[in-house]
């Protein structure tokens, strides 16, 4: 069992066909402390100092590169073609306490009938897809100055 | 504990901790917390929150004076008995009312005061249960673990304060319930 405590690399330089891929779910890379499978048989010891990123390389050999990539998992894209709308969905969905994903001109958010329920009761245009979801953290740096707040920054 | 309080009393008690919050907005869903474990804020403001929340102080307080007046052994077990309720409660996802949380302040004292004349148990049992409430009070949002490392800390200054009640007041004016 390998293991890791850190991320070798942000993406592989190998091609496609020396890389060697352990797919997880999202909650995987909120943790510290897990175990893994790659597609190969190998196995994983993760024990974290940093966060890991979809794509990168968690371990090299002299023949493949082995690359953690984060499962797709159902959400509902809403479009939002103004950001009049933006704002009005991202308020409702945040009052629910729903993680989202904002992308250019879609607000992601995951499957749930609550979700479902209010996105049918305002009638906003969406569909389901399956993808990559990456909700909306707040960068170390900001939140520290949220938490610390200068003079210049105070409301 | 049948001492302590009657039977009616003892069974209003149980039904005032299990009853849930009044839902004001039906519908208001929340999502299962997803914890963070890089967030380091997070889990910094459990460890922290122990110490600066007046309700959890003063109860986290209460329970390490408790703690130093029974001794080593069970002074300890009293301690974890406190840390692991609050630890369950607040695992548990349950909400409770408010004045449950201020009965829980309430209680530390009047523990504190009326320990000698109650039965054996009914520290354990009262302990467990202000555990309890103090975690269900949390909600999500809070790391378990960091949580209950902060409160267990926080024991230490309660068993301390005991100790120097005890050590440093006039004899004359020695309190009855630090022995």
């Amino acid at each position: 069992m390998q293991a890791v405590r850190k991320m070798v690399a942000e993406h592989s330089l190998r091609p496609e066909s020396e890389q060697v891929r352990l797919e997880v779910e999202r909650y995987r890379f909120l943790k510290r402390r897990w175990q893994g499978v790659a597609a190969d048989g190998t196995e994983f010891d993760f024990d974290l100092e940093s966060r890991l990123k979809t794509g990168c390389v968690i371990y090299q050999t002299d023949a493949a590169d082995y690359v953690i990539v984060q499962k797709t998992e159902p959400v509902y894209q809403i479009a939002t073609p103004t950001m009049e709308l933006a704002a009005l969905v991202g308020w409702k969905i945040g009052n629910l306490h729903f993680p989202v994903q904002i992308v250019d001109g879609f607000l992601r958010v995951t499957v749930h009938p609550i979700v479902k329920g209010m996105i049918e009761r305002e009638e906003w245009p969406h569909e389901e897809l399956n993808v990559v979801f990456q909700p909306l953290r707040l960068p170390p740096e900001v939140a520290a100055a949220v938490a610390n707040p200068t003079p210049e920054t105070k409301p | 504990m049948m001492r302590f309080c009657s039977v009616p009393t003892f069974i209003a008690i149980i039904l005032f901790s299990c009853c849930g919050v009044t839902q004001a907005h039906p519908g208001h869903f929340h999502p299962e917390e997803e914890i963070d474990e890089f967030d380091e804020r997070s889990y910094r403001d459990s460890v922290t929150h122990p110490f600066v929340s007046f309700d959890h102080l003063a109860v986290m307080l209460g329970v390490g004076a408790l703690a130093f007046t029974m001794g080593i052994r069970p002074g300890s077990a009293i301690g974890v008995t406190f840390v692991g309720a609050l630890g369950l409660g607040l695992e548990s996802g349950m909400a409770i009312s408010v004045p449950l949380v201020a009965l829980s302040v309430i209680l530390s004292g009047l523990l504190l005061l009326n320990q000698s004349r109650l039965a054996k148990v009914a520290p354990w049992c009262l302990v467990a249960a202000m555990g309890f409430w103090q975690g269900c009070s949390h909600g999500a949002g809070f790391d378990t673990l960091g949580l209950c490392l902060g409160t267990a800390a926080g024991l230490t200054p309660g068993a301390l304060l005991a100790f120097a009640l005890r050590s440093f007041q006039p004899r004359r004016m020695r309190l009855a319930v630090i022995r």
